[in-house]
């Protein structure tokens, strides 16, 4: 079974462990044969893997990815960066204004032919305008459902009704 | 970086000229095949031009390359586009006819012994997992801190620290076996 250091020991070798872990553990390996072994196992291979040598890639490899970038197509922001040029934004931003001035323009020639805003409100007949005029009532006896006529009487006479006994 | 993602293609060749290597010899001991180093690498830094905009200045650039970098390998890896294949690349060079640096060894005793590291460290390498493999490759390789492998695999450090101390154990067991006499070295793959 490995010791519980064993863990910090490649971080050791790389000079990555933090102060606290670094003290600790130089506390233990002068007390831990496995762990003195690893560490000079990690040292050694370390060693020898800075010393293989480096993969260099072809001089073809260059040339593929300048030609691949080359042929890359501009990307949806300079698109839009081309788009929105001064040369293109101007007439068309001239062009919209016009187009909203003439839409304005119909609108209200148009809106003068109809009835005025402040018309007054038409109700459609008698018994419509009765009922707007006793809305508080009607809502007040919870009768808002109300329609058939003989109702609307009670309603109209509910004076009367309630002087009786 | 800020006039590569304003398009300008001069800039990013001054990017590539400089950072090329790094990210060829990282795709080159993920996959462990000159060729498919060489296509990975391409893609990387197609992906780092077309996602320039996405780079903050306030991160080093390294980092942000390596991110790029080692998504792209695991995702090409993940997908099956690559298998992990891991020869010496003196035999890779062999079959490409490609010039290799001189090793730091100077007998032909020590030259022998290079070529047998590198099969051997190819070997493990093959066996680890793709992150241990990706951290393994920027910690060694690229000499990058635990806390910028972190960021470019998006862990967190301790998960870093556990990932290389397995990477590099592997590998030290296989060196270790190799140097007893214990895994005839000729006879692997």
């Amino acid at each position: 079974m490995s010791c519980a250091y064993e863990e910090d020991l490649t971080a050791y070798v790389d000079q990555e462990l933090p102060p606290l872990k670094l003290r600790q553990l130089e506390g233990h390996l002068p007390s831990c044969q496995s762990c003195t072994d690893t560490l000079a196992l990690l040292r050694r291979t370390v060693s020898a893997l800075e010393a293989m040598p480096a993969f260099s890639p072809s001089p073809a490899l260059r040339r593929a990815v300048l030609n691949r970038i080359s042929q890359e197509p501009p990307s949806l922001l300079d698109r839009l960066r081309g788009f929105l040029r001064p040369g293109l934004v101007v007439p068309a931003l001239s062009a919209a204004a016009l187009l909203a001035v003439g839409v304005a323009v119909v609108q209200l020639s148009r809106r003068g032919e109809g009835p005025a805003a402040d018309a007054p409100l038409m109700v459609a007949d008698a018994t419509e305008f009765e009922l707007v005029k006793n809305l508080d009532l009607v809502e007040d006896l919870d009768v808002v459902g109300l329609e058939s006529p003989e109702d609307l009487e009670v309603v109209e006479h509910l004076d009367e009704l309630e002087g009786q006994p | 970086m800020l006039q590569v993602a304003s398009g300008d293609q001069a800039a990013f060749a001054a990017l590539f000229d400089r950072h090329a290597q790094s990210v060829a010899r990282f795709a080159y001991r993920f996959v462990g095949d000159a060729a498919r180093a060489e296509e990975l690498a391409q893609d990387i830094f197609v992906k780092v031009y077309r996602n320039a905009r996405a780079y903050r200045p306030s991160a080093k650039f390294k980092t942000f390359l390596f991110k790029v970098a080692a998504n792209h390998c695991l995702n090409e890896v993940r997908r099956g586009e690559y298998r992990v294949k891991h020869t010496t690349h003196e035999a890779e060079a062999e079959a490409t006819g490609q010039e290799l640096p001189e090793a730091a060894a100077s007998s032909p005793d020590e030259a022998l012994h290079g070529k047998e590291l590198e099969r051997a460290v190819g070997e493990a390498m093959s066996q680890m997992t793709e992150r241990e493999r990706a951290a393994f490759t920027m910690c060694r390789f690229e000499g990058m801190a635990y806390r910028e492998i972190a960021d470019a695999l998006a862990a967190s450090e301790a998960a870093v620290k556990s990932l290389i101390h397995r990477a590099t154990l592997a590998v030290a067991r296989k060196l270790s076996s190799l140097e007893a006499g214990a895994v005839p070295a000729r006879s692997q793959a």
